[in-house]
């Protein structure tokens, strides 16, 4: 499923990699530009489980 | 956002009920072994929703193309690949350090002439223990287009990885390879490279790709994922390193624009990934 749009935009989301504890994500950015995107992070908190 | 939570949570009821089976037989076989204990231990984490992504800023950043990050166990190295002025030409694979989690990241450095050359440099990909960092480059001297590649190091010296090895025609072809993540199954301990190819005869633009660590360290028996492809590009992927997330980038139908993410989860790393 699609990760919706906090996460996601018209400008273009891609090549992620996540933290070894799985709660940052880091998203290039296409910002709409064949010759530019920047790396940013989004973040989660992990409710339940193992880590 | 509701949506995309609401539908992560159906294989998790999946796989409570499957555990719920599991400790069953297991007490049955085995006596009453703290069922309850066990299956909490092996209950799959679940996480609040993702906040916006935010800019790493101009430390990081340039106005120049900077993509395809990897960040190492301890969170304190940044592999990324940069177009920026000041490389050996194209992409080039960089580093940045931080001393601490909750600190900043510092100015990236150039991995150098081991690794990068005039030729592009992408797509860094760390295995879990540090000393492997697969890349794929289109360098003179491969299979075809873009190729898969791997660097070793012994220590932990961000600069002192050795000159990439091609990973052959088990996983490379003539086509282009790109984008590898590389996991490590906790529960098998099967090691798996995944990578996307525009390779033809498949779904179309990019697939996904997975191939297997052969008996003799070399990577081959290279499959196609049909669950995870389109007839668009499908391109990185990244999976906690439990197994049962992924998430993948794609321009396929339903994209708010471009590329977006997509997360497809599963009850057991045995299942084949949900169609996204």
């Amino acid at each position: 499923m699609n990760l919706g749009p906090v996460v996601n935009s018209a400008l273009g989301e891609s090549r992620v990699a996540l933290s070894h504890d799985a709660t940052t994500l880091y998203v290039i950015n296409h910002l709409n530009d064949p010759l530019r995107s920047d790396i940013s992070v989004s973040t989660r908190t992990r409710i339940t489980g193992r880590d | 956002m509701k949506a995309a939570s609401m539908g992560t949570l159906i294989p998790l009821a999946a796989l409570a009920l499957a555990l719920g089976c599991g400790s069953e037989s297991a007490e049955l076989a085995t006596g009453p072994a703290a069922p309850e204990f066990q299956a909490a231990a092996d209950e799959p984490p679940r996480y609040s929703a993702w906040s916006a992504p935010a800019n790493l800023g101009p430390v990081v950043n340039t106005p120049d193309v900077d993509n395809d990050v990897s960040v190492s166990r301890d969170g304190l190295s940044l592999y990324f690949g940069s177009n920026r002025p000041g490389g050996f030409g194209g992409f080039d694979i960089y580093v940045a350090r931080r001393s601490r989690v909750d600190q900043p990241w510092g100015a990236p450095q150039n991995l150098g002439p081991t690794v990068n050359t005039a030729a592009n440099e992408q797509g860094p990909a760390l295995t879990r223990d540090g000393h492997r960092l697969f890349l794929f480059s289109d360098r003179p001297g491969g299979v075809g287009g873009s190729d898969l590649y791997v660097s070793r190091r012994r220590g932990s010296d961000e600069l002192g990885w050795e000159a990439p090895a091609n990973l052959g025609s088990g996983v490379n072809s003539a086509s282009n390879e790109g984008l590898p993540h590389y996991f490590e199954d906790p529960v098998s301990g099967v090691a798996t490279l995944y990578f996307n190819s525009n390779r033809p005869g498949y779904c179309g633009g990019t697939d996904i790709f997975a191939a297997s660590l052969q008996p003799d360290g070399t990577f081959g028996g290279t499959v196609h994922v049909p669950e995870l492809c389109s007839p668009l590009r499908d391109a990185g992927t990244a999976i906690r390193r439990d197994g049962l997330e992924m998430i993948l980038s794609s321009d396929r139908a339903g994209t708010l624009g471009g590329f977006d993410l997509w997360v497809s989860t599963r009850a057991s790393t045995g299942d084949p990934w949900p169609r996204l």
